[in-house]
């Protein structure tokens, strides 16, 4: 995290010309509070704006100037560099990231929103980075939030979660065309433009997209065999308008459409090919009002996913109430209620009938300022969803009925925090929170026959199922030791009771109970993650600066057998030690930074087909990126990218494909 | 004697106010928070700088800083020097940094408020006291404190999202 410098600059002038104090000011204007308090600032941790010094959680705030220095093309890859961020990269857009331990391919357990948005897939359970409408060109910041987080967020946000926030076209137009062309076919474009007419109306606009070579498959993964000749294609687009309707009420609506086509790894660690097509609309008002700020906010997802074993079609709409509001000088309130109606098509066999969810929420954040030195947050949220399905399935096969979808889930989350400036200097966090990570449309769905060896067996999901409860406590304490160096450290223990999903190669249901053998998703034990992560930020005078970081990870798991009913193994899959060192050097017209990443050694699941479950040993995995830029004129600017250099033709860091070295020149022209 | 100038030296610091002067920095901090400040229109700010017969030397560096047009965010800030005595001239400007003994004195707040100036000043016991409706540092970090009673009694209000930010007391 960088520090701000509060000076009269270039940017602080250019700042001035354009904007109107007043218009609009409801939406929090990132550029203008960091400047003034000199750090980033967040909504992310409560849902009422904050110094990124005052949240009550591990925050990591990447600001766009942070962004722009690293020679990676997508977010997972930006956040590999942080502490306590466990990303492996199963395939060239398919980087899954793990905060907290249970390592896994499509992992569920991290919610990722863009602009407040849900593009978590809450169908099969995982994040699909590729397919977010965002360029990394038009981000204001990423914010991370680290642990269980679901009293704000609702379910699913346990490990973390991830917010990307891109710039607010009310505070400026800009303009900036990004071509990257480089090794295996690498071929990027990215546009993204603002521009606002009068006081009253802004326009974003976004397009992007990149061709490339996928990485080869791993070659001790015949599934994977052929994967190298895949070509992975993304081209997104987005367009955001806002509009002050008066000056103390302003109206957002976005449209979004992805499509990908990327390598992936599974959640039982099948490797295999996935195409996208995603469609999404946002509306929302914001008010200031004499009772609080008050905003109405409402989304649609729109998924088509063509699997490896089936299309799925799944659509999620949801809308929210929040209010935020001060009581007196040292309380700050906020309420939500929230609504969510989640559908999917009989998948992936057709004819049992669609089903899905609805869920209604409601959640409370209370903070209050003790004292200049004592912040207490408390929140809580209840959730209660009910599923259905509207078909019967078919009884040869499944030993579920109709009525047995009609399942009611009712859980409590939350989080509390004590933030504490000590006379000895610094903060310190002390906070536990509780998660709920609740069964997807494919852990209750799911319906399909498989034909091995002769033999029909059933895969199924099974209503039955209960939502895992993580829960999380942490000590953390940030100071800074210097003027120019900062030390932020956190120590952790994260608990999952429960955990959901995933079956092994033996079914769960023999006849005569049932007809064939069915393999259940279901509920697999528990695990533990005790931690600590370590981050130095270095800003001396000068062109130099730095920042070097390390995170410990011990995994306990209480798991059902690996190989036979489960393929988790989070002890093996999930690394001991992260660790990040960085250098970068400003100068007038050139920027250089260097990065080193380590990850230790792991033993992950591979399942090349269907049956056949064996763990491959994956050795420490250290790896080297630059970053050249030239900076041409105000507008103009070409850099010159290793990515994992020294990884040549392929590096085994998992089981599903080898990561190769990529290299590309990128230019960048900026208005 | 040097018993005597030893306990004149004590005294004078004992009795001397804790604070640095108002720095270009603390000016820049002031000039942001007042590009929060609601009920206001357009990108020009006119800062008054009370100042006494102790501080005219710092009043002077600040309106220099001033000059021109300070830019600050999304505020220009446009000095304007006004002598603690004629405080009763400070309607029209935005804000009034308060300098040397101005800072704490009840009769420049009773002036300011009623003109509808913010009142604002590096010395923190000024916010403390309802005697300046802000207080500001900038090293060796940024802390700005609203006194609200101050800032009702002057008619001075912020955007929701900085009043939550800030301290308020």
């Amino acid at each position: 995290m960088k520090k701000q410098i509060l000076t009269t600059s270039i940017s602080a002038l250019v700042a001035g010309l354009a904007w109107q104090a007043g218009a609009s000011a409801q939406t929090l204007d990132y550029t203008a509070m960091s400047e003034l308090f000199g750090e980033p600032v967040t909504a992310g941790a409560t849902g009422a704006p904050q110094r990124a010094s005052d949240v009550p959680a591990t925050m990591v705030i990447i600001t766009g100037e942070d962004i722009r220095r690293f020679p990676e093309r997508d977010i997972p890859g930006i956040l590999r560099h942080y502490a306590g961020m466990d990303v492996t990269r199963y395939g060239f857009g398919d980087g899954q990231v793990n905060i907290r331990g249970a390592a896994t391919g499509y992992t569920p357990r991290l919610l990722v929103l863009v602009n407040g948005r849900e593009v978590y897939l809450d169908s099969y359970g995982y994040t699909a980075w590729a397919t977010l409408p965002v360029q990394l060109d038009e981000i204001q910041q990423i914010e991370v939030v680290k642990g269980a987080q679901s009293a704000l967020y609702g379910f699913n946000a346990v490990s973390g979660v991830v917010n990307i926030i891109t710039r607010n076209p009310e505070l400026g137009n800009y303009a900036t065309a990004h071509v990257d062309g480089g090794t295996d076919s690498y071929t990027d474009l990215s546009l993204v433009a603002a521009y606002g007419s009068g006081d009253r109306a802004s326009v974003r606009f976004s397009l992007g997209s990149t061709r490339a070579d996928e990485f080869g498959g791993y070659p001790g993964n015949t599934g994977a065999a052929g994967f190298g000749d895949v070509e992975f294609s993304r081209d997104t687009l987005a367009l955001e308008g806002r509009f002050a309707l008066t000056n103390k009420v302003s109206l957002t609506t976005e449209f979004t459409h992805s499509e990908v086509n990327q390598v992936e790894s599974t959640s039982i660690a099948l490797a295999a090919e996935s195409e996208y097509e995603i469609t999404s609309y946002r509306a929302g008002i914001e008010a200031d009002t004499d009772l609080g700020f008050l905003t109405v906010s409402g989304f649609r997802n729109e998924v088509e996913v063509l699997y490896s074993f089936g299309l799925n079609e799944t659509s999620l709409t949801a809308f929210a109430v929040e209010d935020l509001f001060k009581v007196g000088t040292r309380n700050t309130i906020r309420l939500s209620a929230e609504y969510r109606d989640g559908e999917s098509n009989s998948f992936p066999a057709p004819g049992n009938g669609d089903f899905g969810y609805e869920t209604l929420a409601a959640s409370v954040m209370w903070n209050r300022k003790f004292s200049d030195s004592i912040e207490l947050t408390l929140a809580g949220r209840y959730d209660h969803v009910d599923w259905s399905r509207d078909g019967d399935l078919d009884p040869a096969l499944y030993p579920f009925s109709r009525e047995d979808y009609d399942v009611t889930i009712e859980e409590f989350s939350y989080n509390a925090a004590l933030v504490w400036r000590p006379e000895f200097g610094g903060t310190m966090r002390f906070s536990t929170g509780r998660g709920v990570l609740a069964p997807t449309m494919f852990d209750i769905g799911f319906g399909l026959p498989v034909t091995v060896g002769g033999n029909t067996l059933v895969i199924s999901g099974d209503p039955n199922i209960e939502p895992a409860i993580v829960t999380n406590y942490e000590i953390a304490y940030d100071r800074a030791l210097s003027p120019t160096v900062d030390l932020r450290a956190a120590v952790f223990h994260h608990e999952t009771e429960k955990d959901r999903g995933a079956f092994g190669p033996v079914p769960d249901l023999f006849p005569p109970a049932v007809n064939a053998p069915v393999f259940l998703f279901g509920n697999r034990g528990d695990t533990a993650t005790t931690g600590a992560e370590v981050t130095l930020d270095g800003n001396p005078e000068g062109p130099w600066n730095w920042s070097v970081n390390y995170t410990l990870q011990s995994v306990e798991d209480d798991l059902s057998p690996f190989g036979v009913n489960t393929v988790r193994d989070y002890e093996g899959a999930t690394p001991s030690h992260l660790a990040n060192a960085r250098v970068g050097w400003t100068g007038e017209r050139f920027r250089a930074d260097v990065l080193v990443n380590y990850v230790s050694s792991t033993d992950v699941p591979m399942q090349p087909v269907f049956g056949a479950v064996s763990r491959v040993s994956v050795d420490d995995v250290i790896s080297a990126s630059f970053r050249g830029e030239y900076v041409i004129n105000d507008n103009l600017s070409v850099a010159l990218n290793a990515q994992n250099a020294n990884f040549g033709d392929g590096e085994q860091t998992n089981a599903n494909t080898l990561t190769e070295s990529r290299f590309w020149l990128s230019l960048r022209a900026g208005f | 004697m040097r018993f005597l100038i030893l306990s004149v030296i004590a005294g004078a610091l004992i009795s001397t106010p804790a604070f640095a002067e108002t720095s270009q920095r603390d000016l820049e901090v002031i000039g942001r928070a007042l590009g929060f400040m609601e009920g206001v229109s357009g990108s020009d700010r006119t800062v008054a700088i009370v100042y006494d017969a102790g501080s005219e030397a710092e009043a002077q560096a600040l309106a220099g800083a001033m000059s021109g047009g300070l830019s600050a965010g999304r505020v220009t800030l446009n000095a304007r020097l006004v002598p603690m005595a004629d405080a009763g001239s400070l309607s029209g400007a935005h804000a009034a940094v308060l300098l040397g003994s101005a800072s704490g004195d009840a009769g420049v707040f009773s002036a300011a408020s009623s003109a509808g100036v913010m009142t604002v000043s590096t010395d923190m016991g000024c916010v403390e006291s309802g005697q300046c409706v802000m207080g500001v540092q900038s090293a060796p970090s940024v802390r700005i404190v609203v006194n609200r009673g101050a800032a009702d009694a002057s008619s001075v209000s912020f955007a929701a999202a900085f009043a939550m930010m800030i301290e308020e007391i």
